[in-house]
């Protein structure tokens, strides 16, 4: 792309090279293009409070997102790690890869919610604009290499979170959810600040580099036992390395810190809850991983027990949990704490295979949330006897789908199949992988929890089956009418869930070498 | 030991401060026409009671306000440093303040054309 290079070098502001800011044009052109969005929408949308300024709006961020995505394939260099900002920020092949897929999974979230935005009358158009803030937090966070810009990075993330939480006004559950929303987050933002303080008492600095090497230098030490740190006068770093690993567990849901996530899956709109468990939590999900395996490399044998005891509390809690909700949401919301107990285990095991099955696991977990959402957000209850549609909020909704839409109600038994582990499907794949790795790192007993608890998980996703083929009730399901593009979107998950048997190598090994150039950025002096 | 000039000035600048705080406050009480009345005298608080039920509803836009306040009060705790250190800041740093100066620009548009600051 000779004419790009030429035209920021035209650009007299800065010295592109010395501050090697080149890099992090997507960032830059991201929040530059969202700021005139919303300059333009402030002056223009004044009067009119209608469905074509969302339409509108919408169609800008998608376009916005597809030159995103070009210049982030621009920047996917296979030679390249640049730091940026007195080491504040890294750019290199896995974060960019990572933030590729953060656009297309928002960009698709987007084409789907449209149908949901219409039914819904969603006339503020900033709820559009948030999103396109909360992906560009989430590629300073997929970028960071510092605990500061991290701190930055996810606070941008939270408030548009928070806000997207509330952008139903009139709604009280709404209202408490992201109230709740709120004060958690806040909460151990504060924690993590906290630690990240201790941190640089300990250090003199946060950078990411700083802490792995020194972890690195104590292990050479023998500083390997929890005993150990706190007799040889290391407590600050536990503690503060604890209180920032918390914060990462609060936002992905795991066990002990999951109270948060049924009530605020459940309160919040559809649509929200959709972009929370698909996007967010992917992108926490990867930045958990990357700061275990990464970061605290040398660190994970003294936090592998605590760990452990995360997964099976995150499995039973999880599992045993989802049994008797009867709301759709919470229900996904128990399950993901249970998925997010078998990603714990993966990174418990503490090996590169360790790394690998866990990445794995997160993508595919992703894909398959991302049908189950599609498939809510385009479909509506209708009572045939009372004329009284509504939105698909419990199981019992769920009833006779099976014959009346019988192509897309099969697309939703895929996902369910895949999250349950049935064989032919990803999930299952994913699982076993996961399974092995924690065989092999000698972890036994949390293997045998995560057997049952995957049993017993098995129940509530037959469940939905069950309801939604055997069950008469009276009343009708109706889906929306769904648009072509739509139907294009939904079709690929369920292919590539369906197909993984036959790729899931290249996949792997794809994603192990994204992740090993990360690697290579932490042990250039090693 | 001798006495730092520097301190001295400041020396000066509490003196005439205060001075010419208690000559104005004096002016206002000694020059202006009094009349007092029950409204006049009684305790002022954003418009409300002092002493009054709780519970009691009132206007919203009382907080926006504050909060919008705040928020460029807030810049200024920013824009200090920055003052004082711009001789030594690169043109990198006086860009990265111009930037955050329109970023707060166009929050300042989005609040005034969404009708938050006009009183209904």
């Amino acid at each position: 792309m000779l004419k790009f290079k030429k035209l920021y070098n035209i650009l007299p502001l800065f010295d592109w090279d010395v501050y090697n800011l080149k890099f992090i044009i997507p960032e830059i052109f991201l929040f530059t293009s969202l700021l005139l969005l919303l300059l333009y929408g402030s002056l223009h949308f004044r009067t009119t409070k209608t469905f074509s300024n969302v339409e509108f709006t919408a169609k800008i961020l998608l376009i916005i997102f597809g030159l995103t995505f070009l210049l982030l394939i621009e920047n996917h260099d296979n030679e390249m790690h640049k730091f940026l900002f007195n080491q504040m920020l890294a750019v290199e092949n896995f974060s960019t890869t990572l933030k590729i897929f953060v656009i297309l999974l928002t960009a698709m979230l987007v084409i789907i919610s449209y149908s949901y935005a219409i039914r819904n009358n969603f006339t503020e158009y900033e709820y559009i604009i948030f999103l396109g803030f909360t992906t560009g937090g989430m590629f300073l966070i997929l970028s960071s290499f510092d605990f500061m810009t991290l701190l930055v990075a996810i606070e941008i993330l939270s408030f548009g979170l928070y806000t997207l939480a509330m952008i139903k006004k009139q709604s009280s559950l709404a209202a408490e959810a992201g109230i709740k929303y709120l004060i958690i987050g806040a909460l151990t933002t504060g924690m993590y600040a906290y630690g990240a303080s201790l941190f640089y008492w300990y250090l003199q600095s946060t950078n990411f580099f700083v802490l792995q090497l020194h972890l690195f230098n104590e292990k050479y030490f023998s500083l390997v036992s929890l005993v150990d740190l706190i007799a040889k006068g290391h407590t600050n770093l536990l503690i503060g390395i604890i209180l920032m690993v918390t914060l990462l567990l609060f936002k992905v849901a795991a066990a002990p810190f999951h109270g948060w996530s049924p009530d605020v899956y459940e309160g919040v709109p559809l649509f929200v809850t959709a972009y929370y468990a698909v996007v967010v939590k992917f992108v926490m999900l990867f930045t958990l991983i990357k700061i275990m395996y990464f970061v605290l490399k040398d660190f994970l044998p003294i936090l592998q027990p605590g760990l452990q005891a995360l997964a099976i509390a995150s499995l039973l809690i999880g599992s045993i949990g989802a049994v008797t909700q009867n709301r759709l949401k919470r229900l996904f919301a128990y399950s993901s704490i249970s998925h997010v107990g078998y990603i714990l285990i993966g990174i418990s095991a503490n090996s590169d295979e360790g790394l690998a099955a866990s990445l794995l696991y997160v993508l595919v977990y992703t894909v398959t949330n991302t049908i189950l959402f599609m498939f809510l957000l385009n479909s509506d209850y209708k009572n045939m006897n009372s004329n009284d549609t509504h939105r698909v909020v419990e199981i019992a909704d769920l009833a006779k789908i099976g014959k009346t839409h019988p192509f897309f109600s099969s697309l939703f038994v895929v996902s369910l199949l895949s999250f349950a582990g049935i064989p032919p499907f990803a999930g299952f794949f994913v699982k076993l992988k996961i399974f092995f790795v924690a065989v092999s790192a000698g972890l036994y007993p949390v293997v045998v929890i995560a057997v049952i608890a995957s049993a017993i998980s098995c129940f509530y996703y037959l469940k939905l089956i069950k309801a939604m083929f055997f069950v008469n009730l009276p009343g009708t399901f109706r889906l929306i009418d769904v648009k072509s593009t739509q139907l294009s979107v939904i079709l690929w998950p369920v292919l590539f869930l369906t197909l993984f048997i036959f790729y899931s190598h290249s996949v792997n090994t794809a994603l192990m070498e994204c992740a090993l150039s990360y690697f290579d950025v932490f042990h250039l002096c090693q | 030991m001798p006495i730092d000039s520097q301190l001295i000035s400041l020396f000066l600048l509490f003196i005439i401060s205060a001075l010419f705080s208690v000559i104005l406050a004096g002016l206002a009480v000694v020059v202006a026409p009094s009349n007092d009345d029950m409204e006049k005298s009684s305790s002022y608080e954003c418009g409300f009671e002092p002493f009054d039920n709780a519970r009691a509803k009132f206007d919203i836009h009382f907080y926006l306000v504050a909060i919008l306040f705040i928020i460029f009060d807030l810049e200024i705790i920013l824009l200090f440093p920055w003052c004082l250190t711009a001789g030594y800041l690169s043109v990198f740093g006086m860009w990265s303040m111009i930037i955050f100066l329109v970023l707060l620009t166009v929050g300042f548009i989005y609040e005034w054309t969404k009708g938050a600051l006009t009183w209904k």
